[in-house]
């Protein structure tokens, strides 16, 4: 079995109360909130073996010591956006190092509610600093857990000469398309072709990669591919300058939704600068912006996609 | 609304027939069972999913336009969304019925899993008919799905199996229940485990290779009947608990006061009087009333 521990859960409403107590407390106080266990925390009752505080304790030294330079600039007030997803290179590696954890423990939002806000809260808060509760509490986008998985999934990518490192909303485009996350060979190759592109807009280029490659997947097993077939089916998409017929739809149809995904920040892997915040989403523009790309009655859906809505030819 | 999927090569959907999917647990000799008679299943345990498929290569063949050495091959699938897994069985294809299966390794999923079976072309000479499926191409199966339920939501009582002689507690004691907790508000979940012993015989087996044998039922009725009297005496010892106060669902409180509720004196405090009263008539009373070799 991969992974040996399994780590302590909070539930939703005791995170919640943490949430709150955590929102209040200064950044250079946030530390000192910090415990290794927690009266309502509980552990999946079957499954493996219990973490020991001794191990929590590690782990919490280890993730200080990588982030201390921004842990520092955080407790000083000098922490900005640009800055902050720095962070999560350095602590998804730190994380998935060091924690030795059951994978399917590390699906469990409770696990994730405990690391943020029980053992790591600095860690949360300066990440995050506005407490908004998707990045807080144990969900799928929380400020640990997305940074765990990228590493789970990801490894250590080598980053092209030149490149950005993947950028965040590259990644939540990879990630929260489970088809494409779920197949570790093709999300690696995904990965690394969006990192080897040098055209102008690499994160629209990478969702319309991501798209297209989805929706060839509906129709193709990747079993059967080995790793040369693989890397030219996702060729084929990037050079793809028309889309199948089932994808017209898609493509127009989730455009509103994919962006919702991706907008919230512009952050790199490794470095650059988170724009906007949760807090001002606006749902009903999004939906109009779809609206307005849907195709109108009688037009064809290809057809009245911008030119610049076509992924860039290869470099 | 109507949801039309247009697959963009040819396909053969009347090429395959899927039976229903059966489950077991990898490492048993058991027979698989149907999906709703999924065995109990935690993070430890490997599963294999198998099912049957009658396929017709000919029709395969005929219906997707492609030339007589065409071959294929049966995918069967598993996946789970919340860990980023997957894992495909490929199953080189001929006419008749075939058997198919998958296997989860121990770790893996969490909540839920989805099942998928696809005819796959597996080798076709190139075509000049932009319709006709090539290499890797799904022809039947595209849309076939079963989700399976894992962790439901009903609460497991913690247990672990350890060797005990590797932990320092007794080698020979079959399990060893461990119950910590600084307030009756704590966590009951967060608070107790039960060591099962790897070390010990008669434990082994029931874990085992034989968790069926009326030598583990045997067992499980003294387990249980160990741990609701343990329960049922740090009840006593605890005199945070008592009749007055009510305790918030799952906490160390609350179970406890609902183990002493299975007893006739109703609660902790209840059980406490009796126990002063008269501590051997109490363990009388309480083999009596939680079944004890009935």
């Amino acid at each position: 079995m991969s992974g040996r521990f399994l780590y302590p859960r909070l539930t939703d409403r005791a995170a919640m109360q943490l949430r709150e107590a955590l929102l209040a407390t200064p950044m250079d106080k946030a530390g000192d909130t910090h415990s290794l266990s927690h009266p309502a925390a509980y552990f999946a009752a079957v499954g493996g073996e219990r973490v020991d505080e001794e191990t929590l304790h590690k782990i919490r030294r280890s993730v200080l010591e990588a982030l201390e330079p921004w842990l520092r600039r955080a407790r000083a007030g000098q922490l900005h956006r640009g800055n902050r997803a720095e962070m999560d290179g350095p602590l998804g590696a730190v994380l998935h190092e060091t924690m030795d954890i059951i994978p399917a423990d590390a699906a469990h939002d409770g696990t994730w509610s405990f690391l943020s806000l029980v053992l790591l809260p600095e860690v949360t808060k300066a990440r995050f600093p506005d407490g908004h509760v998707n990045r807080w509490l144990g969900r799928p986008r929380n400020a640990l857990r997305r940074t765990w998985w990228r590493q789970h999934v990801l490894g250590d990518m080598e980053v092209p000469s030149g490149a950005t490192p993947l950028g965040e909303d590259e990644l939540v485009g990879l990630f929260e398309r489970p088809t494409l996350a779920s197949d570790a060979r093709l999300v690696r190759l995904l990965a690394r072709r969006i990192l080897e592109h040098r055209g102008p807009d690499r994160s629209h280029f990478a969702r319309r990669l991501s798209k297209r490659v989805l929706a060839e997947l509906a129709f193709t097993e990747t079993a059967l591919l080995d790793d040369a077939e693989l890397e030219a089916l996702v060729e084929e998409a990037v050079r793809s300058r028309s889309a199948s017929p089932r994808t017209d739809g898609v493509e127009v149809s989730t455009a509103g939704r994919t962006e919702d995904k991706a907008a919230e920040e512009r952050a790199p892997w490794t470095g650059s600068v988170r724009t906007g915040t949760e807090g001002s989403r606006q749902p009903e523009k999004r939906r109009g912006l779809a609206r307005l790309l849907r195709p109108k009655a009688g037009q064809s859906g290809r057809g009245d996609l911008a030119p610049d809505d076509r992924l860039p030819p290869p470099p | 609304m109507v949801r039309q999927v247009i697959a963009p090569k040819r396909t053969a959907p009347a090429a395959v027939a899927f039976e229903p999917w059966n489950v077991s647990i990898a490492s048993d000799s058991a027979e698989a069972a149907p999906l709703g008679e999924m065995p109990p299943w935690d993070y430890s345990m490997a599963l294999r999913f198998s099912c049957e498929v009658f396929v017709d290569l000919e029709r395969a063949i005929s219906d997707c336009g492609l030339p007589p050495t065409a071959t294929f091959a049966l995918v069967a699938f598993a996946e789970c969304r919340d860990t980023y897994w997957r894992a495909a069985d490929v199953h080189p294809a001929r006419t008749g019925r075939m058997a198919l299966s998958v296997r989860v390794p121990a770790g893996v999923a969490a909540n839920s899993l989805r099942l998928g079976r696809r005819l796959v072309v597996q080798s076709a000479p190139p075509s000049s008919d932009v319709l006709v499926p090539a290499k890797g191409h799904v022809v039947a199966g595209a849309d076939d799905a079963t989700t399976v339920v894992l962790e439901g939501d009903g609460g497991r009582f913690p247990t672990q199996a350890i060797s005990f002689s590797e932990v320092g507690l007794p080698a020979d004691a079959p399990w060893h229940l461990s119950l910590s907790y600084d307030d009756p508000t704590d966590s009951f979940a967060g608070s107790v485990q039960l060591l099962l012993n790897t070390d010990h015989e008669r434990v082994a087996r029931m874990i085992g290779e034989n968790p069926d044998s009326a030598d583990a039922a045997d067992v499980q009725a003294h387990l249980a009947f160990d741990v609701a009297r343990q329960l049922i005496m740090q009840a006593v010892r605890d005199d945070r608990l008592d009749s007055s106060k009510s305790w918030e669902e799952d906490s160390v409180g609350a179970v406890l006061e609902s183990v002493c509720a299975r007893t006739r004196r109703r609660n902790a405090t209840g059980c406490r009087a009796a126990v002063a009263q008269d501590p051997q008539g109490f363990e009388t009373e309480l083999k009596a009333q939680l079944g004890y070799m009935r």
